[in-house]
């Protein structure tokens, strides 16, 4: 696979959060606003840049039985220091992200390309894989952020909207609003794609790493 | 008694973490499916939750914020607690109660991602609660996610036999049942306070 | 049998390393930021003590136990010569989504000079979260301890009556400290 394919599959045929459906939980989240979004897309792109190297660094030193409690310190470093960086210099946005931003700690984006991509790669093919990946990310929460932010709070990034701004649908800034959006874009996504970006039969979290090696995709038969 | 019925409840139904904060969601798209499936997780996360509630609120309060300022370390320290609880879930199964063990199978090793373990621990601190109202959340929290679960698995056999437009078909149609059940739990919000406040 | 003895303590090795080298870069990390985060810390509360008592042109920290658990820090603040104009709380309570801060300033005839929100981050934005703007907070200014006329968000009783609480706690202070001059 050629670097540019690489980074490409993370934007569309594999995009994380609308084909893979990894990292659902900051998706419904933080999407009520595109600068937040914003935000927490490029921390998690970040993270999981500097996670997928520093891993992939590490492939052949850490040895197989401790990888999951060492990927896990991994990330939980990175993930802190954007934390105290976020609170030094951007506190806004740290206010917004709350207690997401901590949480990418376990967002299975991050893990499962660890698992899938960087422990088995080189250092440069893997912070692509990771730069490819978070964009999509960030691509997918701002999109969602954009049709809640303007449809249910009349803004974009902060800028009110003439029309929208006056008739908001509240309920769209809501959970359930975030549960019907993301399940809209999915069809959509689905419709495009015509059916092909359908690959898994179980989605979410199955893609992760902690799915012991050769039973992920023989859930069927597990049951 | 009434205080510890209000903060059971308030964090199961008010602020139920799948439905409203957005916590745990994964495994709640994943192992909904199926009731017993969805009933053995749940369990498992109810204990996970309430033993790493016990466990990282000393560990922060004590060591972390004691007489050095280590409060930086609380995301680490809490993931690695969360993981280490879960491997210890996971062998007093197999080796007590094998059948669950095989039941839940791969489903185990997930609750150490539930955004809504590492979640309820980190909530806690944030939220100052003292160790039995962080006991008791935690406790409330699974129980939430229980019942989430539970409703959601019933709501998802019956979107089984519909037959919704065909890009809506899998996890479309189930994520937009999904906020229909959400919007269900906010008319809890005033209830709860109204009985109890 | 010696083979996964030496594969469980490399195992145990390099994980510890991992661990060490990790609290070791966060520790330096931490060294740099927190007196960033620290001094913005003190700025914004500053900056929102002005905002509620821009006549003032000193602050003093009270103490005392007296106080409600809900009082985040308590200022009175004094004008040029030295004379207190009025005390300043910051106030937290549990709103609906999280915990909500706000700053109230209460004159010296016992009546609120100007209530500010520092943080509604965890409310709905269009619900609980308009309680941040100046067209609710405005209408505490003037009002006296039995709040009368103060109207809550349609649509936010939760965040509303969150925040009512925090301002009868600001007064709770108030009563607390007042007799200190």
């Amino acid at each position: 696979m050629t670097r540019m394919q690489n980074f490409l599959k993370g934007l569309v045929k594999e995009n994380p959060t609308l084909v893979l459906v990894l990292g659902t939980c900051p998706t419904l989240a933080i999407s009520t606003s595109v600068t937040a979004a914003f935000g927490m897309g490029i921390a998690a792109t970040a993270v999981l840049i500097c996670s997928n190297m520093a891993i992939s660094a590490l492939r052949n030193t850490i040895p197989d039985r401790v990888r999951i409690p060492c990927y896990i310190v991994l990330v939980a470093g990175f993930v802190t220091v954007v934390e105290l960086l976020m609170e030094a210099f951007a506190y806004s946005l740290y206010q917004s992200l709350g207690v997401y931003l901590a949480l990418i700690v376990v967002n299975c984006i991050i893990l499962g390309r660890a698992e899938m991509y960087a422990n088995k790669h080189g250092v440069i093919d893997s912070a692509i894989d990771g730069l490819g990946m978070g964009l999509g990310f960030t691509l997918a929460i701002c999109s969602m952020g954009t049709i809640r932010e303007i449809l249910g709070g009349g803004s974009w990034c902060g800028i009110p909207i003439p029309w929208f701004h006056e008739n908001p649908i509240g309920i769209l800034t809501m959970a359930p609003g975030g549960f019907f959006v993301f399940g809209c874009m999915i069809a959509l996504v689905n419709k495009i794609s015509k059916g092909k970006a359908i690959k898994k039969k179980e989605f979410g979290c199955m893609g992760c790493m902690l799915c012991e090696k050769g039973v992920c995709g023989k859930e069927e038969s597990a049951k | 008694m009434k205080t510890v019925i209000f903060v059971i409840l308030t964090a199961a139904i008010t602020n139920n973490y799948v439905l409203v904060k957005f916590l745990g969601i994964c495994p709640f798209l994943g192992v909904s499916k199926k009731l017993d499936q969805a009933t053995g997780m749940s369990i498992a996360v109810i204990f996970v939750e309430v033993m790493a509630a016990a466990v990282t609120w000393p560990i922060y309060h004590k060591l972390l914020d004691g007489g050095i300022n280590f409060t930086y370390m609380e995301t680490t320290v809490f993931i690695l607690v969360i993981a280490a609880l879960v491997q210890l879930v996971e062998i007093i199964l197999k080796k007590y109660i094998p059948t669950l063990h095989k039941a839940l199978g791969v489903y185990l090793p997930l609750i150490t991602t539930n955004c809504g373990v590492l979640g309820v621990t980190m909530n806690n601190i944030t939220d100052g609660f003292n160790f039995r109202d962080s006991v008791l959340t935690a406790l409330g929290c699974g129980l939430g996610f229980f019942l989430a679960m539970v409703i959601f698995s019933g709501v998802r056999s019956r979107v089984e036999e519909a037959r919704p437009p065909k890009s809506f078909e899998g996890l479309p149609i189930t994520l937009v049942s999904a906020s229909i059940v959400s919007l269900s739990f906010f008319g809890f919000a005033g209830v709860l306070t109204k009985i109890f406040g | 049998m010696r083979e996964q003895k030496k594969d469980i303590i490399k195992s145990i090795v390099v994980l510890v390393v991992i661990c060490l080298v990790t609290s070791a870069a966060l520790a330096i990390v931490n060294h740099f930021t927190a007196p960033v985060s620290a001094a913005n810390a003190a700025a914004r509360e500053e900056a929102a003590r002005r905002a509620v008592l821009p006549d003032a042109g000193s602050f003093e920290k009270l103490e005392s136990d007296a106080l409600p658990a809900s009082v985040v820090s308590a200022y009175r603040g004094l004008d040029a010569s030295g004379k207190p104009i009025g005390y300043i709380f910051s106030i937290s309570g549990k709103g609906f989504g999280g915990t909500i801060q706000i700053m109230c300033a209460i004159g010296p005839d016992g009546k609120i000079l100007r209530c500010q929100t520092l943080d509604v981050s965890g409310e709905t934005k269009t619900l609980g979260g308009k309680t941040a703007s100046p067209d609710y907070t405005d209408q505490y200014t003037g009002k006296d301890a039995s709040l009368d006329g103060v109207d809550a968000i349609s649509g936010a009783t939760i965040t509303s009556t969150a925040y009512k609480n925090c301002v009868l706690d600001a007064f709770k202070a108030y009563d607390a400290v007042k007799e200190a001059g």
